[in-house]
């Protein structure tokens, strides 16, 4: 980011900022460019949708409360993602599940290519038949989710965020590389998914 | 908002599709109710940390407003009190300013207002004491129909009369006597002088219940007030009886009893000083020339111990009597 972020009034940050000075409308604006992104980085996580409104809703909730505790440092789709990743964080802990330890440190890359080819939705099945039994999207969905949980992480907050690598790898706290890797192994997993039809949305 | 430098790690085809199928988004409800926290935080205030004392400014205003409220309260009640406490403190000054201490109401210096408001019950008292025989010293109870003042001038009364009754019944006894068993039988009943809740204004409230109850029992004195201003009112018989009730007032205040004991202390005084000054009101509610009359009728008569007896009330009822009395009679018997 070369220009300040109040350079623009219309950037997320002088929003935001604009928010947290009193105006209603900045965070109108700001709610409307990044509910969905938000929401579906939650909701394609959890995969249920009550469990999700309520992360959604103690997202947004806690950027309200700290409005006049933000600082543009860094970019606000960074921020409202790290508050949500921490949500997730906090819900897989209070399931007990948490595992956000990174196969690319645990396995080599050979494993992980195993791993994903090992995922269902894999070149076993037939992409013509899931295609017309279901749907593309739900196709996607599921391969999504087969994935481990960094991987979906970091795929989430690129394609859904928009987040950089670097911003990835500030947020997760990993390195690029790791980032770099995680992010391959889960667009490779989704190919796979589209599988022919992959070239069509090309 | 996206960096470019990443597209390498970006799948065209695979982002698309991906969108193209990934559009949930959160309900209208829940986008309500989110707007709605963010508007609420923002409407109350620049940060919800400053908002939450903002809110509750007026806590400690409605606190201040309660106290005052409750003191204001306080201070409506505590007049009366002060009120009850006077009779104490002016019984035990018995010696202080001959008289004036102890002095009927008649005697004090009364407001306008007061004056105002004693006036209708003091009409009527004056109408029942004209139409009463000079000899029979009665006070008619009041109105029935009078306002508010009305209240403590009938009870007044009907301790006068009621003192006036054993008076009469004991005619053979001295008039001291029988003036301190009224005063002790008032006392034994326990009876207090009721007062109007708006008979005693805070105003005075160093004024004593005694001159209160005296006020409200001769409440035909004002009518005589100029004649009182004529004559010395403070008899050395009532300045005498005072005295003798002083001591005993001022015992029961002295006295470190419980609550119950002060109390009584405080409301003992009220009755007997009432029956002193009522028969000594009664006293000089006689019409000097009838009773001068009377006592020469007595001694023409013969009837020289009764003549005698007369004689001596009157001298003791009106401080002025070797100047009213005859030549005669000053000089049959001398005081």
């Amino acid at each position: 980011m070369e220009a300040s972020p109040l350079a623009d009034a219309d950037t997320d940050e002088a929003l935001m900022l604009a928010y947290g000075a009193g105006d209603a409308g900045a965070f109108d604006r700001l709610y409307a460019r990044h509910k969905g992104g938000v929401y579906r980085y939650l909701l394609r996580h959890c995969r249920n949708a009550g469990i999700a409104d309520e992360m959604f809703q103690d997202v947004w909730l806690n950027a309200i409360r700290v409005r006049s505790a933000y600082r543009p440092t860094a970019k606000f789709t960074t921020w409202i993602y790290t508050l949500a990743h921490n949500r997730l964080v906090d819900h897989w802990r209070a399931e007990g599940r948490v595992r956000l330890v990174s196969i690319d440190e645990e396995d080599g890359e050979g494993d992980a290519a195993g791993a994903v080819a090992a995922l269902p939705g894999s070149a076993h099945d037939e992409p013509e038949v899931r295609v017309e039994a279901a749907q593309l999207g739900e196709a996607l969905h599921t391969a999504l989710a087969a994935l481990l949980p960094p991987q979906r992480d970091a795929f989430l907050m690129q394609y859904e965020g928009g987040l950089a690598l670097a911003e990835i790898a500030t947020l997760t706290g990993v390195g690029t590389e790791t980032v770099k890797s995680r992010l391959r192994y889960a667009t490779a997993k989704l190919r796979s998914a589209l599988g022919a039809l992959h070239e069509e949305w090309s | 908002m996206t960096d470019r430098t990443d597209d390498s790690q970006r799948d065209p085809a695979l982002e698309r599709a991906w969108h193209a199928h990934s559009s949930e988004a959160p309900s209208a409800q829940l986008d309500r109710a989110i707007l709605a926290a963010a508007h609420r935080a923002v409407g109350s205030g620049p940060t919800s940390a400053d908002a939450a004392p903002s809110r509750h400014w007026w806590m400690p205003l409605a606190a201040a407003a309660t106290i005052g409220a409750v003191v204001v309260g306080l201070l409506q009640v505590a007049p009366r009190d002060r009120d009850a406490m006077a009779p104490t403190v002016v019984a035990s000054l018995p010696n202080e300013a001959p008289g004036r201490a102890a002095l009927p109401q008649a005697a004090q210096p009364m407001s306008r207002e007061e004056r105002k408001r004693a006036a209708p019950a003091t009409e009527s008292e004056r109408k029942v004491e004209r139409a009463r025989p000079a000899a029979t010293v009665e006070t008619s109870p009041a109105a029935p129909a009078a306002p508010p003042i009305a209240a403590p001038v009938a009870e007044a009364a009907r301790h006068a009369k009621k003192t006036e009754t054993e008076a009469d019944r004991r005619d053979a006894i001295p008039p001291a006597v029988a003036q301190s068993a009224a005063a002790d039988e008032t006392r034994q009943s326990g009876s207090v002088t009721p007062r109007a809740p708006d008979s005693f204004p805070a105003a005075a409230p160093t004024r004593s219940e005694a001159s209160s109850a005296g006020r409200a029992a001769s409440n035909e004195a004002p009518l005589r007030e100029s004649a009182e201003k004529k004559v010395d009112v403070t008899a050395p018989l009532e300045r005498s009886r005072e005295h003798e009730a002083a001591p005993a007032v001022a015992d029961a205040a002295r006295s470190p009893a419980g609550a119950g004991d002060a109390a009584g202390a405080l409301h003992a005084p009220a009755p007997a000083t009432l029956a002193k000054l009522s028969a000594s009101t009664q006293a000089k509610a006689r019409d000097p020339e009838a009773w001068i009359a009377k006592i020469r009728k007595l001694r023409e008569e013969g009837r020289t111990e009764e003549a005698q007896k007369e004689l001596r009330e009157f001298r003791a009822a009106f401080g002025d009597a070797e100047q009213r009395l005859p030549p005669e009679l000053r000089e049959w018997m001398k005081p």
